[in-house]
This record gives structure tokens, sequence and C-alpha cells, in this order.
């Protein structure tokens, strides 16, 4: 009764510290020094005396590892260290290599879960409820768009680490060894791919005004490519983007680019 | 030009450390940032105006980490914050906010090499056994994006003002038309980087059917999200039950596996005794 009380404690503290996750983002340990200030309640609880202090250390330079995630699965993550953590204290013959081994392996999936979930579908929603309203004028617009990225984050970090931290490192490896893991990214990365086809839709209102003659006809441009498949310019830009992106050119490059693009093509009259 | 420039500063501030300190609550995207700008500076609702168009222009392009095109938060306030002052329209302001967000994106890179010089720092004190000092260092982190940000704030508005405004009146027509187009332009990039991010071999045609609900359903998002959802759980349930059998099988295959050793050495034994 008193362990699970005193856990609650901790699994509260996990949840305030995980607000300044980003605080030390650098390129060398990307939020490393966040995900430690939320394990170091559970280090202190975990290392106690002052003959741990070996142990202790070695957990304090171990969790300033490179990492980089969706802020919001954050705790899930920190909760299962937790767990891990406690049984390398616990266990002589526990292989503390493996808990980075665990951090390093759950970083992909997590933030490819976390990203298509919450950079992808629900802040495309909120932002797209809340332009729709903030375009008449209306302040309800960013307000709106704050709550309803905002909740679900929350709720996701409040219960991220006693999840994790029940859940234990055991079960995450088990799982990634017979795919579990991969079954449930396929599913967000699905949802996460069908959000941004509706948002090219959505996003780039590109048109052509371009208009030809022949003989007496005149044929609109725009109307000819809509028979052939509605926003095809909106996708083959974004196809081309995506191309150049994926072959790892500079994004600054890639901004050039778009900037002669688009004057030329505002020049000639061809987009608009 | 001191109290607009210190309420742009304190807008600066805010933005930064809600990345930094509040783990990202998407304050610092346009839609609010433009919003605040505008509260602040008398004009409230052209700075909700403004806030819908910029964040449709940067919608897709991400701030956290990585490489970065282009610094939404900074172009946005300043856009805004010129068009309010200097009475332009929105479609000056947007003008604006692009080339600035641009160019910004060198105070990132600012903070971060004054952040990447805090880590052997953080090192030393993990190997003294010092926590309380990491934490300490942590949070003092936390201010040191928003402090650059809110100088740089202050010092556009309050030196940058009048040539900004000099600016805007001399800009030709032709270099407007050509910033419209690139505002319809650069989603396609965030939405590249959003792809790249997400996109796996055999995916790519739930792209296409997102684009085929918006384009030719004419599905609002929380529809096509909702049928995304339900699909993805089938598609997850399906999966799982292949999974499920699969591993059911293997586990199968190994017990035979030692069944075969168990009778092999059976037989061996048997074979030892029948000679």
């Amino acid at each position: 009764m008193t362990k699970t009380k005193e856990n609650k404690k901790l699994f509260n503290k996990v949840f305030w510290r995980s607000f300044l996750i980003q605080g030390s983002w650098n390129y060398i340990s990307g939020q490393g020094i966040g995900i430690l200030c939320m394990l170091t309640p559970f280090i202190k609880k975990i290392y106690p005396n002052p003959e741990d202090k070996p142990k202790r250390v070695e957990a304090l330079k171990r969790h300033q590892t490179y990492i980089n995630m969706t802020p919001a699965f954050s705790t899930f993550l920190v909760g299962i260290l937790a767990s891990m953590e406690e049984k390398n204290a616990e266990l002589d013959d526990f292989d503390a290599s493996s808990i980075n081994a665990v951090k390093a392996s759950l970083m992909g999936p997590l933030s490819g879960i976390g990203d298509s979930l919450f950079w992808v579908t629900i802040r495309v929603i909120a932002a797209g409820i809340g332009i729709s309203l903030a375009k008449t004028g209306n302040i309800l617009g960013p307000i709106l768009f704050l709550i309803l990225y905002n909740v679900p984050s929350f709720i996701c970090r409040f219960y991220g680490t006693p999840l994790g931290y029940n859940i234990g490192g055991d079960f995450i490896e088990k799982s990634y060894k017979n795919g579990l893991i991969k079954v449930v990214t396929k599913a967000a990365g699905l949802l996460g791919m069908i959000m941004v086809g509706a948002m090219i839709v959505s996003t780039v209102p590109l048109k052509t005004p371009f208009v030809f003659k022949m003989g007496d006809m005149t044929f609109k441009l725009q109307e000819i490519l809509d028979q052939i498949l509605l926003s095809i310019i909106p996708l083959t830009l974004t196809l081309g983007c995506f191309f150049l992106v994926k072959r790892k050119v500079n994004p600054n490059k890639i901004i050039i680019i778009l900037v002669v693009f688009s004057f030329v093509c505002s020049f000639l009259k061809i987009l608009a | 030009m001191l109290v607009p420039a210190l309420c742009v500063a304190f807008v600066m501030f805010l933005g930064n450390l809600s990345d930094a300190g509040m783990s990202d609550p998407m304050i610092r995207r346009p839609l609010v940032m433009a919003m605040v700008v505008g509260l602040l500076l008398g004009d409230l609702r052209k700075g909700v105006l403004m806030g819908a168009s910029l964040e449709v222009i940067f919608l897709g392009i991400n701030g956290i980490g990585g490489a970065m095109p282009a610094d939404v938060m900074t172009g946005s306030i300043f856009g805004t914050a010129f068009a309010i002052l200097n009475h332009q329209s929105t479609s000056v302001a947007l003008s604006l906010a692009i080339p600035i967000g641009l160019l910004a994106v060198f105070i990132k890179q600012i903070v971060m090499f004054i952040k990447g010089l805090m880590v052997p720092l953080f090192n030393r004190f993990a190997e003294e056994d010092n926590i309380k000092k990491i934490e300490h260092l942590q949070i003092a982190s936390i201010f040191i994006g928003p402090l650059i940000y809110a100088l740089i704030g202050f010092l556009g508005i309050y030196l940058g003002n009048s040539s900004i405004s000099l600016l805007v009146h001399s800009i030709p027509k032709f270099v407007m038309d050509g910033l419209t187009v690139l505002s319809k332009v650069l989603p396609a990039l965030g939405i590249a980087m959003l792809l790249n991010m997400i996109q796996e071999k055999g995916n790519t045609m739930y792209m296409i059917l997102g684009l085929l609900m918006a384009s030719y359903l004419k599905l609002p998002l929380i529809a096509i999200a909702i049928l995304g959802t339900i699909l993805a759980i089938i598609i997850a349930t399906t999966d799982k039950q292949i999974l499920d059998n699969k591993n059911f099988l293997n586990d199968l295959k190994l017990l035979g596996n030692n069944n075969s050793v168990v009778k092999s050495s059976d037989t061996i034994e048997e074979d030892f005794f029948n000679d």
C-alpha cells in the first residue's frame, strides 16, 4: 500500500517534469537531459544510499544519451525505463546495457506512432477546425485549436508513466521480437498517411490560370487537368518536394528552388 | 515604438518558452502567435485573420529538432506586427512573414550552439553525482532560447519598423505576385517533410485514399480522420490475428522440434539398448 502510494507520487512528479523535456534540446543529446531529469526522482529512490554512488553515477550517465521523440509519449518511455532501472538495482545479473537497448529500439516506433497520431492527425484536425473559425476573425479558432491538441496530449502524458512502469521492459522486448510493435506502428502510419493525403487537398490551393488557343477554341488547362485527377497539381508538387527531401537535399536548398520556381511560374502566368 | 517593441519581445519570449518549458503545447504556432500579437497591438481581428492564413502556409513545417527550412514562429510574429503597426493588408503581411521566416532560421542555430556547449557540463555533473546541479541547469536552460528570441523581437521592431514600412511601399507587383504563389507552394514542402517522417513501403496508397476522400468526396477533415481510424483499427486487428497465428505455429514448431529431439534421443537409446 505504501509502495503504490509512493509510486503514485513519483508518477505525478514525472508528469510535471515532462513539461521541461525540450528544455536543453540540442543536436548532441536531443531530449536526453530532459528524459534524465524526468527519471531522477526514480534514480534517487532506487539508489538512495551513499554506497550506491557508482551505480547512481552510471545511471545518470546512461540516460544522457541522444533521444528525440514526440513529447506526448515521453512519460510512457520513462515509466518503462524506471521499471528496468529498478530491476537493475535488485538483480545482480541484470544486464544494464539492455536499458539503453530498449530505449534505442523504442525511440523509432514511439516517435513513429507519436508523430502520426499527434503531429499529423490530431494537430491537423485541431488546426483545420481552428483555421476555419479564425478565417472569419473568430477568436475561438486559436483557443479551440489549443484545447483540441492539448487535452489528448495531457491525458497521454499523465497516464503514460504508470502504464509504462507496469508494462515494463520485458513486455516491450517480447513484443518487439514477436512483431506486435510493428503492427501498431503500421496502423498509426496508415492513419497519418490518410491525413497527409487529405492535407494536400486542403493546404496546397494551387490552380493554373493558363489558357491556350487552338484556332477559335480556347482551352483552360485547369479544366483539362481536373478531368484527369482533381488536385493533380498539388499532388505532383508535393511528390516532387518529397523526392528532394528523401534524397536528403538540404531543406534550405529546396526552399531556394521553390522560390525560383514560384517566381518563374508566376511571371509566366502558369500558376496563381 | 518602445511599447510595441516590448510587446513583440514578450510574444517572442512566450512562444519560445512554450516549446522549451511547456513541452510544446503548440502555442508557438502562427494561429496562436498572430492572435496574441494582435491582442497586444490593439487589432485582435487582424491578428486572428493573419494567424489563419499563416497557419495554412506553414501547417506542415515542423520546428522541433532536425533541419528546419523556416522559423515559422518568428516570421508570423514579425509579419503580423508589421502589418498592424503600418496599417497594411493581410496579403502584405504574408509576403513579409515568409522571407522573415526564412531569414530567422539563424536564431535557432545560435540557441542550439549555446545549448550544445552545456552538454559537457551535464556530463561533469553526472560524474560528480550531483543531481541537483543537473536539474538546476536544465531549468536554467529553458530560458536561453526565450531571452535571445525576445531580444531579437525587441530590436527588430524598435530599429526595423521604419525601414520595413519604406520597403513595403516600394515592393514591385511581380514580387508580390511571386510571393503569393510561393505562399501556396510552401505547404507542399511541409507536407513532404511530414511524408518523409511516416512514409514506409506499402503505405503510399493510403495517402492517395486520403487525397481522393478530400478531393472527390469533399469530406471534411474530421470525417476523414474518423474513417481513417476505423480502417486503421480493422487492419491492426487482422494483422494481430495473423501475427498470433504465426507465433502459435512457431511455438508448435519449436515444441515439435523438441519432441523430435526427445524422440531421436529415445531412438538412439533404444538403438543402443537393442544393440
